[in-house]
């Protein structure tokens, strides 16, 4: 059996859908590493603070607690801060997931309403998903994957500047 | 002590930011999206400082920021919107409705809270 337009359509979206979860898995990666690392390290620094709570009341070791505990204190508020800045990859990947889902709602809902395809409402729904993507990155493997009719435009020097934007405060 | 309203429709995007801002000593008061944040400024006395997301249903971070510069006691108070958006007509959109600043998340707590001391006086 010759495929239809409405199955070409629906394979296409199905595929977009499916780089877009490999790309937030790909994403998230990184951060998830980094927060393991970090909760090792407050690990550590919770351990070294015991270690020296139960050190014996040595004169010359009371003398040097108050920087060593400053000293572990800082360590574990600055791991506590690049926990916090990691953590925010978990919220992008349920953002971007979110419409990816959405995505995929609408496009079942074409099929079971078997629309015209003259009508465009497959490209309705990709430039919905295109608008609500959160990075240059994402929005140019969707247009990889299922381009525009007008056929995609790559920039990546735009996806590394955005990346490279993480962060950065502004005032105007 | 210094009033912060932390405006996100994520839950755990308010956590963080609530987090970062309490552990400095700030008072945060939140709100999921633009129109619950805007009867805040309403109904409450003004806080110190707005830090808003962009994307939220029910009323975007930048219809915030214009609404809130129509009223007389939200004139002179910072706003920050801090958001995923990083392209230069973003920033140019959000200077236009009255943004004091504009951080790109993922954002770093030192980094916020620094941005915060310069601006909030």
């Amino acid at each position: 059996m010759a495929p239809t337009y409405q199955n070409i359509d629906a394979a296409q979206a199905i595929a977009a859908a499916v780089a877009q979860v490999e790309l937030a898995v790909r994403e998230v990666q990184p951060a998830v590493e980094e927060l393991g690392a970090l909760i090792d390290r407050m690990a550590g620094g919770l351990g070294a603070l015991r270690t020296l709570r139960s050190q014996p009341a040595d004169p010359e070791a009371i003398s040097v607690f108050p920087d060593e505990f400053g000293r572990l204190v800082g360590g574990l508020q600055k791991h506590v801060n690049g926990s916090i800045t990691q953590l925010q990859f978990y919220d992008r990947l349920v953002q971007h997931l979110g419409h990816v889902q959405d995505f995929l709602t609408g496009a079942a809902g074409q099929l079971a309403n078997a629309v015209d395809r003259e009508d465009d409402a497959w490209g309705a729904l990709r430039n919905k998903l295109r608008v609500r993507l959160i990075s240059e990155a994402q929005r140019e493997l969707l247009d990889a994957v299922l381009p525009p009719p007008q056929g995609a435009q790559f920039n990546s020097h735009q996806a590394r500047e955005e990346h490279a934007a993480q962060g950065t405060v502004e005032l105007f | 002590m210094t009033r912060i309203l932390a405006v996100d429709d994520s839950p755990s995007m308010r956590q963080m930011v609530g987090v970062t801002l309490k552990s400095a000593g700030y008072e945060v008061v939140e709100a999921c999206d633009g129109r619950e944040a805007l009867n805040i400024a309403k109904e409450q006395p003004p806080v110190d400082l707005v830090i808003t997301d962009v994307n939220m249903p029910n009323m975007d971070g930048l219809t915030l920021v214009r609404e809130l510069r129509l009223l007389p006691h939200y004139r002179g108070v910072p706003l920050l919107v801090l958001t995923t958006e990083a392209s230069p007509q973003k920033k140019l959109e959000g200077k236009a409705a009255g943004a004091t600043g504009w951080v790109v998340k993922p954002f770093s707590p030192d980094r916020l809270l620094a941005t915060i001391a310069r601006i909030v006086t």
